[in-house]
């Protein structure tokens, strides 16, 4: 069963965002790791990169499929993970230490439009 | 929507299921990277009972086949069986098909998921007096038992004295009266053999080769592994790399026993330069001109290039090296290429180089001989 830590929030799009100060961090949630299954190739957008919300800033390749990664907000991309471009598969075994991106917001207001893990768990449960 | 005997043992362990040829089938167990390499190092199990298994008996039903099948079953031994192609007059594939000859007025044909029917159709439209068919695809239950270590988990459970001599291509009993037809082959590349016999018979077998086979490190395997095995092995997937277009100028017409001579198109294997693959269908560009279009792309999850060779997860010196995979699998085209030429693979969205190979992984099993399994494995 997927889980979804409380001091996290997500976006319908399965990404998962923590505050840390005035940085996001934003990976994709267990739920979404099981659904792709094993993740091979991650293609990581540039730093300094300025993206709207909704907007794909990358993609995750699994070995069946390839999927887009989402803005949970707008704002500009500060950080990337490229640790995992060597090892994509801690995406699939620690998906919530996995973090892809670094996001400085345009609004702050936007974190806490987010859904809780609750709701999180609502939305997969249909 | 089908399923097939052994669904409720694949949803009890969590697979994670999709819609293959009208049956509701594992996709993965936990991971389909590590059943596919699991199935190149160790041994792995899948359900195929989604196949479609028929009979054919009777004094015509050897005329019949030498009439519709691409390949002279006269020639074809007792207790052998033969990989080929039931063709239209203009040599477009209907599927292919494993025929298993017990005598000259006795055979099993097996098809692919949901071709069971179609095939029996075909067959009729010959006219043959002194055939019957019998599609057995509901009552048995298929299981392919894959990989260099299958030969000892098959021992444990059947018998050594089965084993003594298997070659290639051959097979043993028959799933009617309680027992079970047992053949040296599979679509994995790898050493192995494939079970047929009665549904309930089936149920108890697949918790026995898990039980026993917990000592080899064995895995459930879903479809996606089977798929990018197959690639690897340079296998072809009926309708998808052959179908409704002409036979010809393949890396399979030796299942073809006489070839149609045409220069319409080509179809070969292609490996990538990494692990990506296309997203969407795609189309072939050389010198950005489009040729042709993509066949089959996945991820071959046991390969990796280091200069230019192509490290497999069986080379000596991959210990020390990060196997990424690569993308691979068939183009076909409008022009003859040679191995070492490249391409452009593209869906619109990504444009992928890939190399035309002759074959695309290497030190594949399926052919070694019993005694270099048990030298190598034992």
């Amino acid at each position: 069963m997927s889980n979804f830590p409380q001091d996290l929030m997500y976006a319908k799009t399965h990404e998962w965002v923590k505050k840390d100060g005035d940085v996001y961090i934003v990976g994709i949630s267990d739920f979404a790791q099981s659904q792709l299954g094993d993740i091979v190739y991650v293609d990581l957008p540039g730093v300094g990169t300025k993206l709207e919300s909704g907007d794909s800033f990358g993609e995750l390749e699994s070995s069946k499929a390839v999927s887009e990664i989402n803005m949970p907000f707008s704002g500009e991309i500060i950080a990337v993970n490229n640790e995992l471009t060597d090892s994509p598969e801690l995406i699939n075994s620690e998906p919530y230490s996995s973090w892809i991106i670094k996001i400085k917001a345009d609004s702050e207001d936007d974190f806490n439009k987010l859904l809780n893990s609750d709701e999180a768990k609502k939305i997969i449960e249909g | 929507m089908n399923r097939t005997p052994l669904y409720e043992k694949h949803l009890n362990k969590g697979a994670m299921f999709s819609v293959f040829g009208g049956y509701d089938m594992p996709l993965w167990y936990h991971s389909a990277k590590d059943e596919h390499i699991n199935v190149i190092n160790n041994v792995g199990i899948f359900d195929t009972s989604h196949m479609s298994v028929l009979s054919l008996t009777g004094e015509n039903s050897e005329r019949l086949l030498n009439s519709s099948f691409s390949r002279n079953i006269t020639n074809l031994s007792p207790r052998k069986e033969i990989y080929g192609l039931f063709l239209t007059p203009d040599y477009f594939v209907i599927d292919d098909a494993v025929i298993y000859k017990f005598s000259h007025n006795e055979f099993i044909i097996v098809v692919n998921a949901g071709m069971g029917e179609i095939i029996i159709d075909h067959l009729k439209s010959f006219n043959f007096s002194n055939v019957t068919i019998f599609n057995h695809t509901n009552t048995i239950c298929k299981i392919d038992v894959q990989g260099p270590k299958s030969l000892f988990l098959m021992e444990k459970i059947f018998g050594k004295a089965l084993f003594a001599d298997f070659p290639y291509y051959t097979f043993k009993g028959s799933f009617t009266n309680n027992d079970y037809l047992i053949s040296r082959s599979g679509y994995t590349g790898e050493l192995g053999f494939e079970i047929y016999c009665k549904n309930d018979l089936g149920t108890k077998l697949w918790d026995e080769l898990l039980i026993q086979g917990e000592v080899f490190n064995i895995m459930s395997c879903g479809l996606a592994s089977r798929d990018s095995l197959r690639v690897g092995a340079n296998l072809p997937l009926s309708h998808q790399d052959f179908g409704n277009w002409k036979f010809c100028n393949t890396p399979w017409d030796f299942c073809v026993d006489t070839p149609i001579i045409s220069n319409t198109s080509y179809t070969y294997s292609y490996l990538g330069y990494d692990v990506r693959k296309l997203k969407n269908s795609g189309v072939v560009y050389y010198n950005s001109e489009e040729i042709g279009r993509v066949l089959s792309c996945v991820s071959e999850v046991s390969l990796t290039r280091v200069g230019n060779e192509i490290i497999s997860v069986k080379s000596k010196n991959s210990s020390d090296i990060k196997i990424k995979g690569l993308a691979a699998g068939f183009i076909i085209i409008n022009r003859k290429m040679t191995s070492g030429d490249r391409v452009i693979i593209s869906d619109g969205s990504r444009d992928l180089e890939v190399e035309i190979v002759e074959s695309i992984r290497p030190e594949r099993t399926a052919r070694y001989s019993l005694k270099r399994i048990r030298s190598m494995y034992e």
